[in-house]
């Protein structure tokens, strides 16, 4: 029997599958910072919501399309950058009742795995990390939406994600005026990638947090999905 | 109204309670007047401040903060008690103990400054090496010189006065850090000013009622609060350090408190009045004029930066 039918027909599926496939499995993304919202709510004395930003953060993240476990999300967000449109109110959050930036003057989140979800909603990543913020460490698990992803006007292809989810403050050793300052706080960040043309998977740097003291690690807890207010 | 007992009842009534219960049984023991004052002002304050972590986050979170100190202001308890322990060996220690003894009330001068800027942005970041040690070096004398002030301060008598201006003093630096920016630390100021007057009021009034005067109290109520000099410096001076870097108190603020502190219950080192009458209208001069203008100059910045925005 002729075996070169068989191998050469081998040959083309596999030539035709590579060609079909992404152009790269995994590709690393700079946040892109004009493309970034981080904002947060919380209830003032159960009578209104009070709602704020983060105006500065830097992170990567890397997209494995064919195996989404290596996927990696990192992002440093710098906490004295909070504003919730009242000048004093932001000092006051940032003083150690609240935050205490001039002790812990970064939030950060280091994914540790990630899964891929179907949904109706398109490509969705379960996102499993440590957050480190006021010096305290958890894991959390956060719901991770694909919006969308496609070349800008300057031709940098771009991905863009979003995410809603909810963490106690106390949890985070922030336990001051519970009884004003509701403990839960609804969190949205959504944000865009840069591709980085040439970086090679492994590209996202082990960021530290910057001048913060050795956090502790507090158990896992799971994130619950935030209804959107 | 719940809420104003709920912080009544852990600012005021538990440290001061713990320090009048640690002074009656120091006195009931018979034991060295100067180790009593420092242990019921270090445990008033140590229990007070594990209390406050408590009453926000359960016993476990309380402890926490005492066992694993994590933000700066969780160190106080640590260096009162260091202070504490300093002075309760001085009392128990012989004469030619006294220098080592010294040496080492000096290492906690240094340490306390050092620990509470260690991890801050300053120390990682803002500062140049010699920035931090010129820093450390002010701050460590500040402390210093506090501590040896209120420890000399049984030298100008009054006791009653200088305990009831120290007790004062604590309650307007309490009103002054938080309105600089943090209720916390003037929640621990509130903590500290009952810790001071628990043990006041045990050494003086309560304990004549319970007639337990002994010997070994002949020089305690002249003592007065010199005997907490370390501790009180300690929680005090390190409130108002925290204030200045981790919150809103201005140089010039944090300055005249430290002049408030010192002329409340230090040796005052100025020409001395004749009459008591005098003596004590120069102290309380001495150290409700600064607390005023530190108080003041805390209140105009507060309602600048407010403006109409009425938070």
């Amino acid at each position: 029997m002729n075996v070169r039918y068989p191998l050469c027909t081998a040959a083309l599926f596999v030539a035709v599958i590579l060609h079909s496939a992404p152009a790269r499995a995994v590709e690393v993304y700079d946040i892109d910072t004009a493309h970034m919202s981080i904002v947060f709510s919380c209830s003032h004395m159960n009578m209104s919501y009070t709602y704020g930003i983060f105006r500065q953060a830097q992170g990567r993240f890397i997209l494995d399309r064919t195996n989404p476990a290596g996927c990696k999300f990192q992002m440093t967000i710098d906490a004295s950058s909070l504003d919730t449109n009242q000048p004093q109110r932001d000092q006051h959050l940032k003083s150690p009742d609240f935050f205490n930036v001039a002790q812990f003057p970064s939030i950060t989140f280091d994914s540790t795995s990630v899964t891929q979800s179907g949904s109706q909603q398109g490509v969705v990543y379960q996102v499993t990390g440590n957050v480190t913020m006021h010096g305290v460490t958890q894991q959390i698990v956060l719901p991770l939406q694909m919006l969308g992803e496609g070349k800008s006007p300057d031709s940098s292809y771009h991905a863009g994600f979003m995410t809603q989810f909810t963490l106690k403050r106390s949890d985070f050793g922030m336990n001051n005026l519970l009884n004003m300052v509701g403990d839960p706080i609804g969190i949205t960040v959504s944000f865009e990638g840069k591709r980085q043309e040439g970086d090679a998977a492994g590209g996202v740097p082990q960021q530290q947090p910057q001048q913060q003291q050795q956090p502790q690690q507090q158990p896992q807890q799971q994130m619950q999905q935030q209804p959107p207010r | 109204m719940s809420f104003a007992m709920s912080e009544l009842e852990w600012v005021v009534i538990l440290p001061c309670g713990i320090a009048a219960l640690v002074m009656l049984v120091c006195k009931w023991l018979n034991l060295p007047a100067r180790a009593a004052w420092a242990k019921s002002v270090g445990s008033g304050y140590v229990v007070g401040q594990v209390g406050l972590a408590m009453r926000a986050a359960g016993w476990q979170a309380g402890i926490g903060s005492l066992t694993a100190p994590r933000e700066a202001g969780d160190w106080l308890p640590w260096l009162v008690m260091a202070a504490a322990g300093i002075t309760v060996l001085a009392a128990y220690a012989p004469r030619n103990w006294q220098r080592w003894i010294v040496s080492l009330a000096a290492v906690i001068a240094v340490a306390a400054p050092a620990r509470l800027l260690a991890g801050s942005v300053y120390v990682t970041s803002r500062w140049s090496a010699l920035e931090k040690l010129g820093v450390i070096m002010v701050w460590s004398a500040a402390f210093a010189m506090v501590w040896t002030l209120l420890a000399a301060g049984r030298a100008n008598g009054q006791p009653r006065v200088r305990g009831g201006l120290l007790i004062m003093f604590a309650v307007g630096l309490a009103i002054a850090l938080a309105i600089a920016g943090s209720f916390t630390y003037g929640e621990l100021c509130g903590v500290a000013a009952a810790a001071i007057a628990g043990a006041v009021v045990a050494r003086v009034p309560l304990s004549r009622v319970l007639k337990h005067d002994s010997p070994a109290d002949a020089d305690g109520d002249d003592l007065g609060l010199s005997g907490a000099a370390g501790a009180i410096a300690m929680a005090l001076g390190g409130l108002i350090l925290l204030d200045y870097f981790y919150a809103e108190l201005s140089g010039v603020s944090a300055a005249l408190l430290v002049v408030a502190l010192v002329a409340a219950g230090g040796r005052l080192p100025v020409a001395w009045p004749r009459g008591p009458t005098g003596q004590i209208a120069c102290r309380a001069m001495l150290c409700v004029v600064p607390l005023a203008i530190a108080l003041a100059l805390a209140w105009t910045a507060m309602l600048a930066e407010r403006g109409t925005s009425g938070y």
